[in-house]
């Protein structure tokens, strides 16, 4: 054993320290940055063996800076953030669809059908009265309007819904090439002692912000490279290569082929990219075809005794509502403009020459006819199981939202306790590190006093 | 080893903690605010749609209770005149005993006869008498007044055309009128054309049933009948579809109105009528026996022409003219009878829905005020943990 040989392993003491401190700095420094996985310099003796059997000196190295990460767990939060992303984006947008359907306060659509049918029985008492007949033209425009705002209000969110899921794609399509970057970073350089570990982590965090987004399997290969999967097998991300979705035609799209990829994508319920496709391909397209059912019933129910009427000029044959075309019958429900302009054409009587009110009694009591639902229900009460089904599907989203919440929060303390950083455990080990570069310092100097004893003996 | 909490978990589950405290303290708020339970339809969505129907039936309550106030005082102002009708029938009765006695003579008959016509005016009027804008006693033509001052012979009028008719051409009615009561006769063209194209239907009950449709040109002869006696003749031009016109007609006497009820909702799928047709009360159509007017009139003559025996016919006409009313009277009682009961039940459910909209959808305040005052200590604690997070470090011992 020689004893610059001991200066060499206090040399290799204090480099390694300082840079055990180093990695200590980084996970402190990092403490709140999200996807951090703490580092650890794994510290290892080096046998340096000197002249065979005489003794052994040993030195201590880095073999490599290990990050902290945890596989399985990653795996399930990404499937984790898939769900949540998917019920959060639903509950969401279904809380702005609770908004129009604004009941509970007592001022909707019900209220105003009430008093629809109300006016109808005040002008049978009276079918002459100019004052019942304006009260029910103007209760019949309000009934009228609130169609087509609820009607209106409903379109808008899935215009919105359609802005947003194209904003979704260009997101999903630049997390992706992300990813496929470093891809090709990692798989350059290599991770055999650590030198990857911003990038893994990195990745790691582009990879549940995607997953977020859209439904997804992965797999990482032999080259490091995170490869990634659309439900349907097609691939995102390979190696470096990134593949691009589109909206094309209101549709999603694999790169340029013209394949609506809409129901594949919104299948699992995972993905803010379901939630918004099913939001506006299923919740509002039914929503909307409940209100046109009741309008389009109501429109034709009333028109169909009006038409039989007679109004105060003898007119009959005429109707009460009227709705361009087939579709988007509650947006377009108006009163017919010759009834607003005069209300003496509201057809009261049953028979020529007025002073009679049975048409207007037999409209008014349309309202407890079982008329909707293949005849098993009033329009009131249709209206209220479907106020009460979009009451469900916004609790049920609230709840499911809440819940998969409650699920990731759980697996991210979960990941936080292998992978985050606590302040006081690096604080130990700048303490445990401060020691031994200390004490390499010291036996440096030791060493150094022991040279000097040794020349002294030579002088 | 022992599980890591690591400074980020610490912070975000004492985030998470606040964040879920004040959400609940939030809603326990907004709740006491409202003082409702349900504030938005998500909050109980089955509580909401019984809520809803709750609220209908409590609306149409109010509409059947509007509807029977309306009728009720339509009911009562009937039965005054009726019973009015009834005092002026006795007076003519009193006035027939006395003047069928021998100790009358042709001058103080004369005198009577007087009186009769006065009576008879003033039958007229309470017979025409009005509630709001429509006439009590002219079934459902209750803009026409029911009663007219001279026996009329039965007669047609001239036809009207609908407002909308596209045929600009003349109709001319003719024929004699065979009906037994008063009818409104509807044409209406069903085939657009000329005279020689042109298809009808007939109503004779003012359009609300229609008979088969004619063949085509059926309209081109001159003096069609369309029943009851009642011909038409349409000259030239050419019809739309839906043109239409109407002819009312009256058989023979003073009654102008129809034997039309009117009805009112007074419950669900449960309608009443309310009105008492002049035809029944005052004339020998439809449940009635004696015709009031004629049989005033035919007593006046007799006084006039100091005919005893006619008087004494009136004595019994009179008699009977009074059960007509008297029973037309019971029958509108019984109306106010059963208005009045649909009302009780009416105020009773409505009270019954009332209690059940505010089971559903009020908050129970009391239970609220606790919980509110829970949640309140729940996030002072959430934030006094909130304050202490970082004072709890080794960095604080490490000095």
């Amino acid at each position: 054993m020689s004893l610059s040989g001991l200066l060499q392993v206090s040399r290799s003491a204090l480099t390694t320290y300082q840079m055990a401190i180093d990695v200590t700095g980084g996970n402190i420094t990092n403490v709140s940055t999200p996807g951090y996985s703490r580092q650890r310099a794994v510290i290892k003796a080096t046998g340096d063996v000197q002249g065979g059997a005489t003794g052994t000196q040993m030195g201590v190295e880095i073999t490599k800076v290990e990050r902290f990460f945890d596989n399985y767990l990653e795996v399930q939060i990404v499937d984790q953030q898939q769900k949540a992303g998917y019920s959060e984006t639903e509950s969401s947008l279904l809380g702005r669809i609770e908004l129009i359907f604004n009941e509970a306060k007592g001022a909707g659509l019900n209220d105003v059908m009430g008093r629809f049918w109300g006016a109808w029985d005040d002008l049978a008492i009276n079918p002459g009265g100019q004052v019942e007949r304006d009260a029910l033209v103007s209760v019949s425009e309000e009934l009228a309007t609130r169609f087509n705002t609820i009607a209106a209000d409903l379109n808008d969110i899935q215009q919105d819904t359609n802005l947003s899921i194209k904003d979704t794609v260009s997101e999903i399509n630049k997390l992706a090439s992300d990813i496929a970057d470093l891809n090709k970073t990692i798989s350059e350089r290599g991770n055999v002692s650590g030198e990857s570990n911003r990038l893994l982590d990195e990745r790691s965090e582009s990879l549940k912000s995607l997953s977020k987004l859209i439904d997804l399997n992965y797999v990482v290969d032999d080259n490091g490279a995170l490869n990634v999967f659309l439900p349907n097998g097609k691939q995102l991300v390979t190696g470096n290569i990134a593949w691009e979705l589109n909206f094309r035609n209101d549709h999603v799209v694999f790169g340029s082929s013209s394949e609506s990829m809409d129901q594949i994508l919104a299948q699992g319920d995972k993905g803010k990219l379901a939630a918004l496709l099913n939001v506006r391909d299923d919740y509002i397209p039914d929503y909307q075809g409940k209100l046109d059912d009741l309008a389009k019933e109501i429109i034709t129910q009333v028109n169909d005794l009006h038409q039989e009427g007679y109004d105060a000029y003898q007119n009959t044959g005429n109707d009460f509502f009227v709705s361009a075309g087939p579709d988007n019958i509650a947006q377009n429900m108006t009163v017919k403009s010759e009834i607003i302009d005069d209300v003496n054409r509201i057809a009261a009587s049953a028979v020529v020459s007025s002073g009679n009110g049975e048409k207007a009694l037999a409209i008014a009591t349309l309202k407890d006819q079982l008329l909707m639902n293949s005849d098993t229900a009033t329009f009131g009460s249709f209206y209220g199981s479907m106020v009460g089904e979009i009451g469900r599907d916004i609790a049920d989203a609230n709840s499911n939202a809440e819940h998969q919440d409650t699920i990731l929060t759980q697996l991210i303390s979960h990941r936080d306790s292998a992978s985050g950083v606590s302040v006081d455990e690096e604080m130990m080990n700048i303490i445990k590190y401060q020691m031994g570069y200390n004490a390499a310092g010291r036996l440096c100097q030791t060493v150094n006093e022991l040279l000097d004893t040794l020349m002294n003996l030579v002088k | 080893m022992s599980i890591r909490v690591t400074d980020n978990a610490q912070y975000s589950s004492v985030i998470d903690n606040l964040f879920t405290i004040r959400k609940q303290y939030q809603n326990v708020m907004e709740k006491l605010a409202s003082q409702k339970n349900i504030n938005k339809i998500s909050d109980d969505a089955l509580g909401m749609t019984r809520v809803l129907s709750f609220k209908q039936t409590n609306q149409a309550i109010g509409q059947y209770q509007r509807n029977i106030n309306n009728t009720s005082s339509w009911l009562s102002a009937t039965e005054g005149k009726l019973n009015n009708a009834n005092d002026i029938l006795t007076e003519a009765r009193a006035l027939a005993v006395s003047q069928a006695t021998a100790t009358a003579n042709s001058g103080s008959r004369k005198i009577a006869a007087q009186k009769v016509q006065s009576l008879m005016d003033e039958m007229l009027s309470l017979a025409n008498s009005k509630f709001g804008d429509r006439y009590l006693f002219s079934g459902s033509r209750s803009d026409t007044a029911p009663f007219t001052s001279e026996e009329g012979v039965a007669k047609i009028d001239a036809p009207v055309a609908g407002g909308a008719n596209s045929y600009g051409g003349t109709v001319v009615q003719s024929g004699t009128y065979t009906g037994g009561t008063n009818k409104s006769y509807v044409l209406k063209i069903t085939t657009a054309g000329d005279q020689t194209q042109a298809k009808y239907k007939i109503s004779s009950d003012g359009g609300k049933t229609w008979g088969a449709e004619s063949a085509a040109g059926a309209i081109d002869v001159p003096n069609f009948v369309i029943g009851d006696g009642i011909e038409l003749t349409f000259p030239d031009g050419e019809f739309a579809e839906n043109d239409l016109f109407y002819v009312n007609a009256y058989s023979a006497g003073y009654y102008q109105g129809n034997g039309g009820d009117l009805s009112v909702t007074v419950n669900k799928d449960s309608s009443a009528d309310y009105n008492i047709t002049g035809e029944e009360a005052f004339t020998d159509k439809g449940g009635g026996k004696i015709d009031v007017f004629k049989a005033l009139k035919s007593f006046k003559d007799a006084l006039e022409g100091n005919d005893v025996d006619g008087i004494s016919t009136a004595i019994g006409d009179m008699k009977e003219a009074q059960e007509q009313i008297n029973i037309c009277t019971a029958k509108c009682g019984s109306r106010a009878n059963r208005m009045e009961m649909a009302k009780n039940n009416l105020s009773e459910l409505e009270l019954n829905m009332t209690s059940l909209i505010s089971a559903t959808e009020d908050a129970d305040i009391a239970e609220l005020a606790t919980s509110f005052s829970m949640k309140e200590v729940a996030l002072q604690a959430a934030y006094e943990v909130a304050s202490r997070i970082t004072s709890n470090s080794i960095i604080e011992f490490l000095k």
